[in-house]
């Protein structure tokens, strides 16, 4: 059976490769762990193997073009092979550089139920395709799907998603011939599972929900990282609560005037996140790591928060965040989520964080108690900002309460200096009139 | 840690296309091989000729080396007063991440720049190590079955006007820096080398290893 030679995942962020060189032209024959094609992605060059020994049947990918991680670049074989499966399972729209066509999974057309097989999604949402060999004109979003009874009834006998499919008969019709492409790839094509590259599933209203769920890429690394530090770390978690009244009023006496000099209105995260940043300024005993034999407190102070990707997250690092203002604080954090999602990190946006605050508040979460982003030393749970019978002067008012959850390795630092900054952010948080 | 003192590059290309050899076949530890080389350009598989600005042969007349090396990145010079790195890294053992690995070799060399006080920086889409608007180091890295070779090359106390041979990388020649144009005084390129080892040994994990020369 023929094999296909895809665009590989050399790195969690790593979005496209870039196809440098044919080493092989089609038609060569090639041993098992013979370079191939060399393909460049970031700084980086990679020669891409022979996966089998056997004959390169097809360049599906010209030299210089970008690719997303995952796209088919060619197809080795046995000569003579018909491989026109592997080619056109799953046919997109060409569109010269290889931009994800994000026209298959339509959610005016498929409603919940519309299931899109999942050995045909992953390639259909990203594949290029060499414009020499397909002449399909593409659908606009929301058009109806034009097809032919016989292939209608195919796809639905063989749970094919019509609106996967590009068409090649008159007029982009879907004829027949479509659709048996499309189930030969689905049972030769083997899953490719996850979407690659940081790409969040959440974006397809039909993404598939697989009951298995491999150990790699972004789970992987998770699944690695989250143990080693639940191993090592000797966690201690210290409560507070803190009355965030007076910054709930003055949040929304201040929305309108914000709105009109940043542009934007800083969110509740946004303002912990300032708070956060000047108690590590202030009390900078929690703001260390280890290395190598000794404990290192750091001067900087990177903030790290949690992006959460739908399958899997991502800590994004908001650099020098204590000599920030609120509005820079504000829109250097969408900015990173937005990036985040749309799988656009730079190196520079997770690297070197001091400290990490994440945020359960938006999901209804009270208090919890995260693990330590290492080699950090602390994370601060934040939870949400509810109205509570609180006793005071000897009379029950009723207040907005935020309950926050540091996490420290006591390896690291003591209970002390760690119970000061946990103090610090509540006064801050209590005391807001220093925010403006 | 293989220190090779000066060698020219063509010795020292053999040298780390056998040990990328004998790393992928498992036989040999993570390797950092630190060298200066005498000068040499050389052109990455982007190969842009227009990014030499001499043809091989007038280079080689005023002797300076040519090559055309498979790895990223485009046209590079190297000389004396610049510390060359070539990690023979198995990135199995270090996470099965490219891109990591190239922040980590970054993060290294900023600790040694910070360490003299060189705020150093990278800038999205474009290798290498900045500090302001100058590059200091270049990166170049390739990678054969998860093993790393290639690698950077910092500017220590290199003559910066050598770079006038070639558009580094694309970049105007005058884009080049080094530690001691910027710090106004000679830094010694000895302690530099040990400062790039025990920023690899921290960013990497790797304990005291023996050093090895020659």
């Amino acid at each position: 059976m023929a094999t296909r030679l895809d665009v590989p995942q050399l790195g969690l962020t790593m979005e496209t490769g870039t196809i440098l060189q044919w080493v092989k032209a089609e038609g060569d024959k090639v041993e098992k762990g013979q370079p191939v094609v060399v393909i460049q992605t970031d700084k980086v060059e990679y020669e891409v193997e022979a996966p089998v020994a056997g004959t390169l049947l097809k360049i599906a990918a010209k030299e210089g073009a970008e690719l997303p991680v995952g796209s088919l670049m060619g197809v080795i074989g046995q000569a003579g092979e018909d491989i026109s499966a592997l080619l056109g399972g799953a046919p997109a729209p060409a569109r010269g550089r290889g931009e994800p066509t994000g026209q298959v999974v339509d959610s005016s057309t498929g409603g919940p139920g519309v299931g899109i097989p999942q050995a045909v999604r992953p390639e259909s949402t990203s594949r290029p395709i060499d414009t020499s060999t397909r002449q399909a004109a593409p659908r606009a979003p929301g058009e109806r799907v034009k097809i032919s009874p016989v292939a209608k009834k195919l796809a639905q006998d063989h749970e094919i998603d019509v609106n996967a499919l590009t068409g090649t008969g008159p007029e982009g019709r879907i004829v027949r011939e479509d659709v048996e492409k499309a189930i030969a790839a689905k049972s030769t094509v083997p899953s490719v599972g996850y979407p690659q590259g940081g790409r969040a599933p959440s974006a397809e209203p039909q993404a598939v929900t697989p009951e298995t769920i491999p150990l790699s890429g972004m789970r992987k690394v998770i699944f690695e990282r989250m143990g080693q530090s639940s191993r090592e770390a000797a966690r201690v978690t210290l409560f507070a609560d803190a009355d965030l009244t007076e910054l709930v009023r003055l949040r929304q006496a201040k929305a309108a005037e914000w709105e009109r000099r940043f542009g934007l209105k800083p969110s509740y995260s946004d303002l912990i996140h300032l708070a956060v940043a000047r108690a590590l300024r202030e009390e900078p005993r929690i703001n260390c790591r280890l290395d190598g034999q000794a404990v290192r407190v750091r001067r900087e102070v990177n903030l790290s928060f949690a992006v959460d990707l739908g399958e899997g997250l991502v800590a994004v690092v908001i650099k020098d965040a204590d000599k920030k203002s609120l509005a820079d604080l504000a829109s250097a954090a969408r900015d990173l989520a937005e990036r985040a999602r749309a799988g656009k990190l730079t190196s520079d946006d997770m690297a070197d964080g001091t400290f990490t605050v994440t945020n359960l508040g938006g999901l209804g979460v009270e208090h919890f108690t995260p693990i330590i982003n290492q080699p950090q030393a602390g994370i601060l749970g934040v939870g949400k900002i509810m109205e509570k019978p609180v006793v005071r002067d000897g009379g029950i008012h009723v207040r907005s309460m935020l309950t926050l959850s540091l996490v420290f390795d006591h390896r690291l630092l003591d209970g002390a200096p760690a119970a000061k900054f946990l103090a610090k952010v509540k006064e801050l948080l209590e005391n807001p009139a220093w925010i403006w | 840690m293989l220190d090779l003192g000066l060698e020219p590059y063509g010795a020292v290309l053999e040298r780390q296309l056998a040990l990328l050899e004998e790393r992928i076949q498992g036989r040999v530890p993570d390797t950092l091989i630190l060298v200066e080389h005498p000068p040499v350009v050389t052109l990455g598989r982007a190969k842009t000729t227009a990014n030499l600005r001499h043809t091989p042969e007038a280079l080689r007349a005023s002797g300076i080396e040519f090559f055309e090396v498979s790895r990223g990145g485009d046209a590079t010079y190297h000389a004396p007063g610049q510390l060359v790195g070539y990690p023979i890294f198995d990135l199995r053992q270090h996470g099965r991440d490219v891109l990591r690995f190239c922040r980590g070799v970054e993060a290294a060399l900023g600790g040694v720049l910070e360490a003299v006080g060189l705020r150093a920086r990278s800038v999205p889409g474009k290798a290498g190590v900045w500090v302001g608007d100058r590059k200091i180091a270049s990166l170049g890295i390739s990678l054969r079955r998860w093993v790393t070779f290639h690698g950077f090359a910092l500017n220590v106390g290199v003559d910066l006007a050598g770079f006038q041979v070639i558009r580094p990388c694309g970049e105007e020649p005058g884009v080049m820096t080094s530690m001691e144009a910027l710090l106004k005084r000679s830094v010694a390129m000895g302690e530099v080398r040990s400062r790039v080892v025990a920023e690899f040994a921290r960013v990497f994990g790797f304990g005291e290893q023996p050093a090895v020369s020659r």
